[in-house]
């Protein structure tokens, strides 16, 4: 429990650090009401609306300000949509987690069985088709992936719709985009882990102590090889919410990955600090649950 | 220099714009699956039970619904049908459809020049919101008072003075009556209520709501009114069937915002949406021979452009700044980049300027000698030109800066592309590429408003004119002269001047590009609005 505080406290701080980083970075890169004036607007102009949003003081006047009102719950107005960045990540977020957890879930209910048979049935056919396929679900982009299904099931054969956001039917293509790429990775790393988990002296004991082949498999061989996978879990969220921009962008999904691209284009820096903190948050919260879970699946994880 | 001058009225005939506007309707709605009897049957009645419904897959939609805060190619394409104008282009007037550049009447029936400085407007009386309370002249008043007036709301930040110079405040004299007063004499000042942010909106509601909640929850005058809108998804607009002008041509319109090319394209293939915008020319080509689709392109009412910041030592020398603005081949660039879909300008003006338009203007003639000839006359020696472009924000943008370079380097010039993220020169700004609205009608309020005395390049310092009677006699004769002859020969000394001096070069006027289902027959215009009525 004392590991888990710690780690806790340890991510409060990097994401603090990271909130504060785009805070400063992003005003250094641009400045929104130019963005938001357009190109016809004369310096008098520009002066004025930035004292209207305070864009004006020193960024750490700015800074100081922003760190009180987010203490008290308050992220502030996007710039653009004019209106609380809370309620715009309350709108979009449901669009965004609809995606990535259900695209997660079901490349680990593939990926690790798949990882997994690939391993056990080394040099075997379905080992080498298995290898196959998930050379060119990494190898080849989302972003091609994604067309190339658009062509062929609403174009050609008019059986799903192309983009945009509604019923099962609306869901399939994205999330099997997003799929695509997680589903090779896991399966890539499953098998490895496997492999190398099939090769320890523990295993060899527990198969010349008598225990079946399966038991092998569940208790002693799965469970150990999950641990660099859970490990990669964490990583995979950061890599989903990316894969997510290119995706809700391509299939026209009405998600948090577009809200995040819209508030860098138009520099809209209490959106940008908010999203960026809301996926600080949800990977704060992913590798937690896999430190939690490494407990369980390794108990020497965690104690001193 | 007093002068009087009254537009035609409008009265409740059917017009020809009427006629061609009933015509699109036939067609779209045979596309759509009306058969065109029921729609002719509409021309009957002024309210329309079963119109077609039709959906447009765009790039983008505005954030909010505010004209005050949104001014953008996405705002105007959709503002369209929810707000009106003051006045409006006659844009299917004209020899061209879609190109029509004649002052018609729209919420104002009629306009009169009291003096110099004051023009009165008389707005129709059967003009209602969507909420159904009546426009009156303190709407229009309230409109203007709330971004540039003396206690304006400096976040409503679309309407930029620089759009609006001269302008002095709004006079109410009675509920259909207003008078707007200048602090100079403007001419073509009309023309400033046709276009851009100039949409008229509901004191009432406004002062209810909020400004937050009507970006939200918008009402105006047009054709359709708001029903929904889910941000980077959809916009849905219902018809309002107490409009005061023809009836709205569809019964619901849905903007579906579907940012990237190629899943536009194929929502249109698939037949989910019934028109596409922002279409890339190359992608034009190869649509155009689909016999289910029909492809469309219309010059659009603004030109690409660089300007030179002509304080920077190395393009301080007009010499150096008029070869360069000759040593690259603006038509083959047209031809190949574009595949046709933009127009070459030789200067500063284009046809439906009528009489400010000269045809034997050009200033950007390609000629590689000339501009060899200029570059060295100028003193040109191998310093480092760098040409700003923006990423991913102007058409073709990067690639065409490619291009300008590459020949560039032909000629012998240390040139280089510089990408940069947003448009925001400074000193150290040598060129950069901008876009200017080429608006119908006249130059006095497109072109000055960005060159003038008072305009941005100016009002930056990126260039003042050498000439002082560029701003002096030849700019006050285009704004306040009433003598048109007079007006169009100051002109002309003004683009002398500025072919000259050469703070800009314009590479092409570009087209707006549109796909449609076969049949739809919706017709473009010259602006990015899309008119829907």
């Amino acid at each position: 429990m004392r590991y888990i505080a710690i780690r806790f406290v340890r991510s409060l701080v990097t994401l603090w650090l990271v909130v504060t980083l785009v805070f400063f970075g992003m005003r250094l890169a641009g400045d929104p009401i130019r963005i938001m004036l357009g190109d016809t607007a004369s310096p008098a102009d520009i002066a004025r609306v930035r004292e209207a949003y305070g864009l004006d003081q020193p960024f750490v006047v700015q800074y100081v300000k922003y760190s009180a009102n987010v203490a008290q719950g308050d992220f502030g107005n996007s710039l653009s949509e004019r209106r609380p960045v809370t309620d715009v990540l309350r709108e979009r977020l449901p669009a965004t987690l609809q995606l990535t957890v259900l695209s997660m879930l079901i490349a680990l209910l593939i990926g690790i069985p798949a990882g997994l048979i690939a391993a056990v049935r080394r040099n075997s056919a379905i080992d080498r088709l298995i290898i196959a396929v998930t050379f060119v679900g990494q190898a080849v982009p989302g972003f091609f992936i994604a067309i190339l299904f658009i062509t062929l099931f609403a174009v050609t054969w008019g059986l799903l719709p192309s983009s945009g956001r509604g019923d099962w039917r609306y869901l399939v293509m994205p999330v099997a985009a997003l799929v695509w790429g997680d589903l090779a990775s896991i399966a890539r790393i499953t098998r490895v882990s496997v492999l190398e988990v099939l090769n320890a002296d523990y295993v060899r004991t527990a198969r010349a102590k008598g225990l079946r082949r399966n038991q092998v498999l569940i208790w002693h061989v799965i469970r150990n090889a999950l641990v660099p996978v859970l490990t990669m879990l964490g990583f995979m969220l950061a890599g989903t919410v990316a894969g997510a921009i290119v995706v809700e962008n391509v299939f026209a999904w009405p998600g948090m990955g577009r809200v995040l691209q819209n508030a860098v284009l138009k520099r809209d820096f209490p959106l940008i600090q908010a999203v960026v903190m809301l996926i600080g948050i949800a990977v704060v919260i992913v590798n937690l649950l896999v430190d939690m879970v490494y407990g369980i699946v390794d108990p020497r994880i965690g104690k001193p | 220099m007093k002068s009087s001058r009254t537009s035609s009225l409008l009265t409740n005939d059917v017009t020809r714009r009427d006629l061609m506007r009933l015509l699109g309707v036939g067609v779209a709605a045979g596309a759509l699956g009306v058969s065109g009897a029921r729609v002719l049957a509409q021309e009957a009645s002024p309210v329309v039970g079963d119109r077609p419904e039709i959906t447009i897959g765009v790039q983008a939609l505005p954030a909010t619904f505010d004209p005050a805060v949104d001014y953008s190619n996405v705002s105007l394409r959709t503002f369209y049908s929810i707000y009106d104008y003051l006045v409006e282009y006659d844009y299917l007037g004209g020899d061209t459809p879609g190109m029509g550049s004649e002052l018609i009447p729209s919420l104002v029936t009629a306009w009169t020049e009291i003096d110099e400085l004051t023009t009165e407007f008389t707005l129709r009386d059967d003009v209602t919101f969507h909420d159904g309370s009546k426009l009156t002249a303190n709407d229009v008043k309230y409109t203007v008072d709330r971004v540039i007036g003396p206690d304006a709301d400096a976040t409503l930040t679309s309407f930029t003075t620089s759009l609006f110079p001269g302008f002095a405040s709004v006079e109410v004299i009675d509920d259909v009556t207003f008078r707007i007063i200048t602090t100079a004499p403007k001419q073509g000042l009309v023309n400033t209520f046709a276009y851009g942010q100039f949409w008229v909106l509901p004191q009432a509601y406004l002062e209810e709501v909020g400004n937050e909640e009507f970006g939200r929850n918008p009402i105006g005058t047009g054709p359709y009114r708001f029903v929904e809108f889910v941000a980077d998804d959809r916009l849905i607009l219902d018809a309002y069937d107490g409009y005061w002008g023809s009836p709205a041509a569809f019964s619901k319109v849905t903007f579906r915002v579907i940012p990237e090319d190629a899943t536009r394209i194929a929502a249109l293939q698939s037949k989910e949406l019934n028109i596409i915008t922002n279409v890339p020319p190359d992608q034009m080509l190869q649509l155009a021979n689909d016999s289910s689709l029909v492809t469309s392109s219309l010059p659009l009412a603004n030109a690409h452009i660089y300007m030179f910041n002509t304080n920077h030592p190395n393009v301080a020398n007009k010499l150096v700044r008029q070869g360069l603005n000759r040593g690259f081949d603006r038509k083959a660039i047209i031809s190949t980049l574009w595949q046709g879909m933009a127009d070459y300008m030789g200067s500063f003006q284009i046809p439906s300027w009528g009489d400010f338009y000269n045809p034997d203007r050009d200033a950007y003639a390609f000629d590689v000698d000339a501009a060899k000839a200029l570059l060295e006359e100028g003193g040109y020696n191998g310093e480092e030109i760098v040409y700003s472009t923006l990423n991913g924000y102007y058409v073709l943008g990067v690639e065409v800066a490619q291009v300008i370079v590459a020949s560039w380097q032909a000629l012998g010039v240390n040139a280089r592309v510089e990408v940069v993220d947003q448009w925001a020169p400074d000193e150290t700004t040598m060129m950069i590429t901008w876009s200017n609205d080429l608006l119908p009608n006249e130059p006095s309020h497109t072109f000055w408003r960005i060159w003038g005395a008072d305009g941005i390049a100016q009002l930056y310092g990126f260039w003042t004119p050498q000439d002082a009677r560029y701003n002096g006699e030849f700019g006050e004769t285009l704004l306040t002269s009433s003598d048109q002859a007079a007006r169009v020969a100051a002109y002309q000394s003004i683009l002398d001047i500025w072919d000259d001096e050469a703070p800009a070069g314009i590479l092409y006027n570009q087209h707006a590009t549109y796909v449609e289902q076969a049949g739809t027959g919706w017709q473009p215009y010259t602006i990015y609005g899309m008119d829907l009525r």
